[in-house]
């Protein structure tokens, strides 16, 4: 199972130590779906640029799903750059994915994945014809 | 000759990674602002640097997004210094790390990279 964008993130990475596998691809194809529903809800569109940001975080991130993997706490003012909002839609998609898999991923997993949704959030706002 | 190192960070931080090129003979640029990882490849092209450093969470954002602007070879999610060596000794150009702002990386990545491009012009 795959989609365009895993494909193009497939070929990014390729020549690293680090290539998108079989079950890369299958859990990529599970969370990057969820991933630009919840950003179609928020209102959120990911350019070119961003989308293929995320995707590589995301592979990241269900990596360290699967080996349980936690990362290190992140400075507490970080959050409070960010509306709670986007801390709570991101902790809503990141436990989405982790429940059925029995994982309970950190503040900082919620955090970096709220940043992204952030950034391309606020890309969209500059890139918008004020009237 | 000079030998421009971009580093960018996420969190706009970067400072020790910039005294630390600076320390080991490099001149460090570092890009201001957060998300200033994603800029890594558009300064690396203004500046005509030889390498680009770039900080995220996951440490792949900015490595990657240098790879389709400007066809950069990349390593990425990387958490230590000795790791930033080995992509520089490969011949990598744009380096991706987690969040791991200090000193010793500036340093011993912008060593790996001179004693490289000694080696490649002799």
């Amino acid at each position: 199972m795959s989609t365009p964008l895993i494909e193009r993130l497939a070929t990014a990475v390729h020549d690293t130590t680090q290539p998108v596998m079989d079950e890369d691809r299958a859990d990529l194809a599970e969370f990057l779906p969820l991933a630009l529903a919840h950003a179609q809800v928020a209102g959120i569109v990911f350019d070119e640029t961003r989308v293929l940001a995320l995707a590589v975080h995301a592979l990241a991130f269900v990596r360290r799903v699967r080996t349980a993997e936690h990362l290190d706490p992140l400075d507490p003012e970080l959050a409070s750059e960010l509306r709670a909002e986007r801390i709570v839609s991101a902790r809503t998609l990141i436990d989405t994915y982790c429940a059925p898999r029995e994982f309970l991923a950190g503040d900082t997993e919620v955090l970096l994945l709220a940043l992204h949704f952030e950034a391309a959030a606020q890309l969209q706002t500059q890139s918008t014809p004020q009237a | 000759m000079t030998v421009k190192i971009v580093i960018g960070h996420r969190l706009g931080k970067g400072q020790a990674v910039a005294d630390g090129v600076r320390a080991a003979g490099g001149e460090p640029v570092l890009i201001a602002g957060p998300g200033a990882d994603m800029k890594v490849g558009d300064v690396m092209a203004a500046e005509g640097a030889a390498l680009g450093i770039s900080f995220c969470g996951s440490g792949g954002a900015g490595a990657v997004t240098a790879k389709a602007k400007y066809g950069h070879d990349i390593e990425f999610g990387m958490r230590s210094a000795q790791a930033g060596v080995t992509a520089v000794e490969q011949g990598r150009t744009v380096l991706g790390f987690g969040f791991l702002d200090s000193e010793e990386l500036g340093f011993k990545v912008t060593q790996a990279l001179l004693k490289k491009l000694g080696e490649d012009a002799s």
